[in-house]
């Protein structure tokens, strides 16, 4: 027997509040546990985006620090080098958000979540890069330090906004994208008003809800 | 959902944010309205505050409208993954139309939030600015984004038993 469309809503409903509740639990722990991991994450970023200035700069004129939960560039100068912008901690935010999304989302085997949680982390420590870099790269044409023609100048601020918005929404795309089979599942079968069997993988993230609600 | 139609659509959506602000003055008129906005509840809730371009000012403490205040970002990605899920026009418009809605909403409780914060709590200014308040956004569109995909999407592909 098919659920009632009242019913299959109302399961919606409370696992979407079960979902955000959980989030709130996990966002919470881990925006502790965060401020502890903020220095060690941030020297790895730190030594790869030296890496990466090392790839994309001729000549090399970029030194990153990391110092505690902060990252420092530094510009290479007559002087020596030079403090040229900082990223603090909140630059890494979405780790967070990312982490408890995936620790949140009900009925997912315990391997496929830490495989998600590994999966997520690293690409997002791929687009901290991106935007570190970018930032930077960016910082030193607009400021004039990076000669370029008036084409590209012209479309300086467009690439500014375009990578924050990346920084700002990438997350979302990572999570959605590491989630989509469940999520495609789970669509599925309310699109085709299927109850499934509560508790079975193929259900999707949400399906306990769906069959139970 | 279809991948490609959600980074097209997304990319659209970004490109047009990019360009408006851009342009500058194009963004300027929506920040200052948020400012607006958010003046006169703080207004509403007793405090004196005036609006000069895009910043809302105090005696006590001042806010600024940029273009990452605004919430357009997170209302573009939101738009991409309602026009990159399979179901009828009417559907993805009142999605559309509901979304911006409800996210411009939160964004206003966000930036009001932020004035009190900055008043009261100012050491928890800058982790509720850019780690809680960023953080409850991005869950805010993911689940605005299910629920209207599990109940106003799927709405014309019910079938009876």
């Amino acid at each position: 027997m098919l659920p009632t469309s009242a019913k299959r809503k109302s399961g919606l409903t409370s696992q979407l509040i079960r979902l955000a509740r959980r989030f709130l639990f996990f966002f919470l722990l881990l925006g502790f546990a965060g401020a502890l991991a903020a220095p060690f994450y941030n020297r790895i970023v730190g030594a790869a985006s030296g890496l990466v200035f090392r790839v994309v700069e001729r000549p090399v004129v970029t030194e990153v620090r990391a110092e505690k939960g902060a990252l420092w560039i530094y510009r290479e100068t007559e002087r020596g080098p030079e403090p040229f912008n900082y990223f603090d901690f909140y630059v890494y935010f979405a780790a967070i958000p990312l982490l408890a999304l995936v620790l949140a989302t009900p009925r997912l085997p315990n391997v496929r979540r830490a495989r998600r949680a590994a999966s997520g982390i690293a690409l997002l420590f791929v687009l901290h890069l991106v935007y570190i870099v970018g930032s930077v790269e960016l910082a030193y044409v607009a400021v004039g330090l990076s000669p370029v023609g008036p084409a590209t100048h012209g479309i300086l601020d467009w690439a500014q906004v375009l990578l924050r918005l990346f920084w700002e929404v990438g997350p979302i795309g990572i999570f959605v994208g590491l989630s989509v089979r469940d999520w495609r599942t789970w669509v599925g079968r309310t699109t085709s008003g299927k109850t499934g069997t509560a508790g079975s993988e193929e259900d999707g993230p949400l399906a306990e809800g769906l069959a139970a609600g | 959902m279809s991948a490609l139609v959600f980074v097209a659509s997304g990319a659209t959506f970004a490109g047009l944010i990019a360009w408006l602000a851009g342009s500058e003055r194009s963004l300027a008129a929506f920040q200052g309205g948020i400012a607006a906005i958010v003046s006169g509840i703080l207004n509403m809730l007793g405090n004196h505050t005036t609006v000069a371009g895009a910043t809302v000012r105090s005696a006590r403490f001042s806010i600024s409208v940029i273009t990452a205040c605004t919430g357009l970002s997170l209302t573009a990605a939101f738009f991409a993954a309602v026009i990159a899920y399979p179901s009828r026009l009417a559907a993805k418009l009142a999605g559309i139309a509901t979304g911006a809605a409800a996210i411009f909403a939160l964004n206003i409780v966000r930036l009001v939030s932020l004035f009190y914060i900055g008043v009261y709590l100012p050491q928890f200014l800058e982790p509720a600015h850019l780690l809680v308040w960023q953080s409850l956004l991005i869950v805010f569109v993911l689940v605005l984004w299910l629920f209207w995909a599990g109940k106003v999407a799927h709405a014309p592909y019910k079938r009876k038993a």
